[in-house]
């Protein structure tokens, strides 16, 4: 059995705005043992960006707010914990890989300073040894030279190779997890390619848990062990990737699959979506948040929230459906067959 | 580099020579003399006075020994101060206004940064709404009421400084204040506001990601980010503070150049405008090449036109 590196517990945060209060997480548990990787996937404004800032209590309190809930790492809670006090964590035991490498690094420092002071910050050694440190974190990200890079800025690097510099900075201090935020989302396919190889590499190599934060599905299948669907700032499904991909059960997931497009199967029809648009979190629903844009949603959906059901000893999804009364209803035979093209192909990428 | 401040200082004698071309036929095109205050000329002296400054000459012979006389740096005897060069004039009163000048620009670009991190940091909060009060206060009184109520009360009143003269530094805190509250006012908004969109920046909030403590974050990596407007800011600076002494020298009684500069004006003093206009365009020019070079010193992406890298 796996050690627990870090379990989130009914984490829920709100934001203050002029219109209201925003819940933008409504209790969202998960757990995660060392080495694995949990994708979080879901749409934009799901709340999926904010649970990872969370953890990393990156929020900016006002306007963000713990209204709740607990964030383990290593049996320790970091919500009550002081700006200082979580300073200490912050790149020692959990690091960040941002969405946007143009915009993540400080155009006006030496990247190698960039790499430097977090272990600076963090370890006590010499400044030598840090920069022989740093050049072996950039050789280790694979960026060639590294000896001539450490000393140049930000702008004489490539978005991808920016991309290396940021994992380099987060592996920098050595963290027990690693929380990217989309990291090739502003990467063209084939630096994306390279970068999600880099990270399983590294994870490899090191043995670093990592959460993962993207809304491609494709990088799912390539990268995670476990996943989560969330909704509306909730965990909707939550189960291994073959649970979540071959026996896929709340129908979010199935429309999140479905918007795939399908290369695989030569059929010609239009490509699946999910009609609506996501609820506002000033006045969450009363009932299940998907009701609305759920084609399958019964009576109940739109009265009580669902609970989670447990599907088997990894899976589970907070759908009515899985209620014994419930209409068995089965997965759309068009989007099972996406998702076996699908796999194939990630599997094929190995 | 070089390559670059050579091509900068050729510009600047281009602009130079234009300076002195709008100069000179500005005060060829204004009427009165810098004899007309003194009665009953008889004309013979009048027409000896002019003969004597080359003012009976044709414009364009006049214009040729201005710029003669630029070039070499020699503008000539006062035509109001019998037996004073303009020369002797700069060199006596500059500095005194250059050690003014000095200190509030200090004194403004020390205020201003404080203040504009204060406010940043507190975004919303008191020490914001403090800092910006000060701010917006110190825009908007002109720094001539600012000096006269700093001579009642701080001078006057408390007694905590000298009215007024030029004897030693002591003399020179109150006016340098005087002239750098409103620069300082607006080096706090602009440093506010671009901190504020600094701080919302990726960078930062990696920085943050790092565990790195608040302040560290800003002086490390905000401000230096933030600087660029304030920057901007130091041409405008140089002029303001420049052309601010002038009244600022009146007040508190300072024999500085600025007010050389005014009254040579009204005096009609030919050589003593023509010297303090070229003297002063000097200073900004070069203040202006400066800024320019401290973009490139600051921000990295920033590579001078011209300049090898």
């Amino acid at each position: 059995m796996k050690k627990k590196l870090l379990e989130v517990n009914d984490l829920r945060v709100n934001f203050k705005t002029y219109a209201g209060i925003v819940q933008a997480v409504r209790g969202v548990s998960f757990e995660l043992y060392e080495g694995e990787t949990l994708a979080i996937v879901g749409e934009s404004g799901s709340g999926k960006s904010v649970t990872s800032n969370a953890i990393m209590k990156l929020i900016p309190q006002p306007p963000g707010l713990y209204a709740g809930g607990e964030i383990i790492l290593d049996g320790k809670n970091l919500i009550p914990l002081t700006e200082k006090q979580m300073s200490k964590v912050r790149g020692n035991d959990i690091a960040m890989i941002f969405q946007d490498p143009m915009t993540a690094l400080n155009p006006t420092m030496r990247v190698g300073r960039q790499i430097t002071e977090v272990i600076l910050k963090h370890q006590k050694i010499s400044a030598s040894e840090a920069k022989e440190r740093a050049i072996k974190l950039l050789d280790l990200v694979g960026i060639p030279m590294p000896e001539k890079r450490f000393k140049q800025f930000p702008h004489e690097f490539s978005g991808g190779m920016r991309q290396r510099v940021v994992i380099a900075i987060a592996l920098a201090a050595d963290p027990k997890l690693l929380i990217a935020d989309e990291p090739t989302t502003a990467l063209d396919v084939t630096i994306q390619a390279q970068i999600l190889e880099l990270m399983k590499d590294i994870q490899k190599k090191r043995g670093t848990s990592i959460i993962f934060i993207t809304h491609d599905l494709g990088v799912v299948a390539n990268v995670a062990d476990r996943v989560a669907v969330m909704y509306a700032g909730q965990i909707v499904e939550y189960g291994t990737v073959n649970d979540i991909f071959y026996n896929p059960k709340h129908p979010y997931t199935w429309g999140l699959l479905g918007s795939m497009p399908d290369l695989k199967n030569n059929v010609k029809e239009e490509l699946r979506t999910i009609p609506g648009s996501p609820p506002d979190l000033i006045h969450p629903p009363k009932g299940d948040a998907f009701a609305p844009r759920n084609e399958y949603a019964m009576a109940i959906d739109y009265e009580e929230e669902p609970p989670m059901f447990q599907v088997s000893d990894t899976h589970f999804a907070k759908t009515w459906l899985l209620h014994p009364d419930a209409p068995q209803i089965e997965i759309p035979e068009s989007i099972s067959r996406r998702i076996e093209g699908y796999l194939k192909e990630a599997q094929g990428n190995g | 580099m070089l390559r670059y401040i050579f091509k900068r200082l050729v510009y600047i004698l281009i602009a130079l020579f234009i300076i002195i071309t709008a100069t000179f036929f500005l005060m060829q095109l204004a009427p009165g003399s810098p004899f007309a205050s003194e009665r009953d000329f008889p004309p013979q002296i009048e027409e000896q006075l002019n003969a004597k400054y080359g003012l009976d000459n044709p414009w364009y012979i006049q214009y040729k020994d201005y710029l003669v006389d630029t070039v070499s740096f020699d503008f000539g005897e006062s035509m109001k101060y019998k037996g004073r060069s303009t020369n002797d004039i700069i060199s006596e009163s500059f500095p005194i206004s250059l050690t003014l000048g000095i200190e509030a620009m200090i004194l403004s670009i020390g205020l201003g940064i404080f203040l504009g991190v204060i406010a940043a940091l507190y975004h919303n909060k008191f020490p914001d709404y403090l800092a910006s009060t000060i701010a917006v206060l110190g825009i908007s009184v002109p720094s001539f009421i600012l000096a006269g109520l700093m001579q009642y009360f701080l001078a006057y009143k408390l007694d905590l400084f000298p009215v007024s003269g030029w004897k030693g530094f002591n003399y020179s805190i109150l006016p340098a204040l005087a002239i750098a509250i409103t620069h300082a006012g607006f080096i706090a908004k602009l440093t506010r506001s671009s901190m504020l969109e600094q701080s919302s920046s990726d960078y930062v909030k990696m920085a943050r990601s790092k565990g790195l403590g608040k302040w560290t974050i800003v002086i490390r990596h905000t401000l230096r980010n933030a600087l660029m407007p304030v920057i901007t800011y130091l041409g405008p600076l140089t002029a303001g503070v420049v052309t601010g002494s002038f009244i600022i020298e009146q007040i508190f009684a300072i024999p500085g150049l600025g007010r050389h500069f005014v009254t040579s004006i009204t005096n009609r003093d030919y050589t003593v405008i023509m010297g303090t206009t070229v003297f002063y365009s000097i200073i900004l020019l070069f203040a202006v090449l400066i800024v320019d070079i401290l973009y490139s010193v600051i921000d990295p992406r920033i590579k001078l036109k011209g300049a090898k890298k």
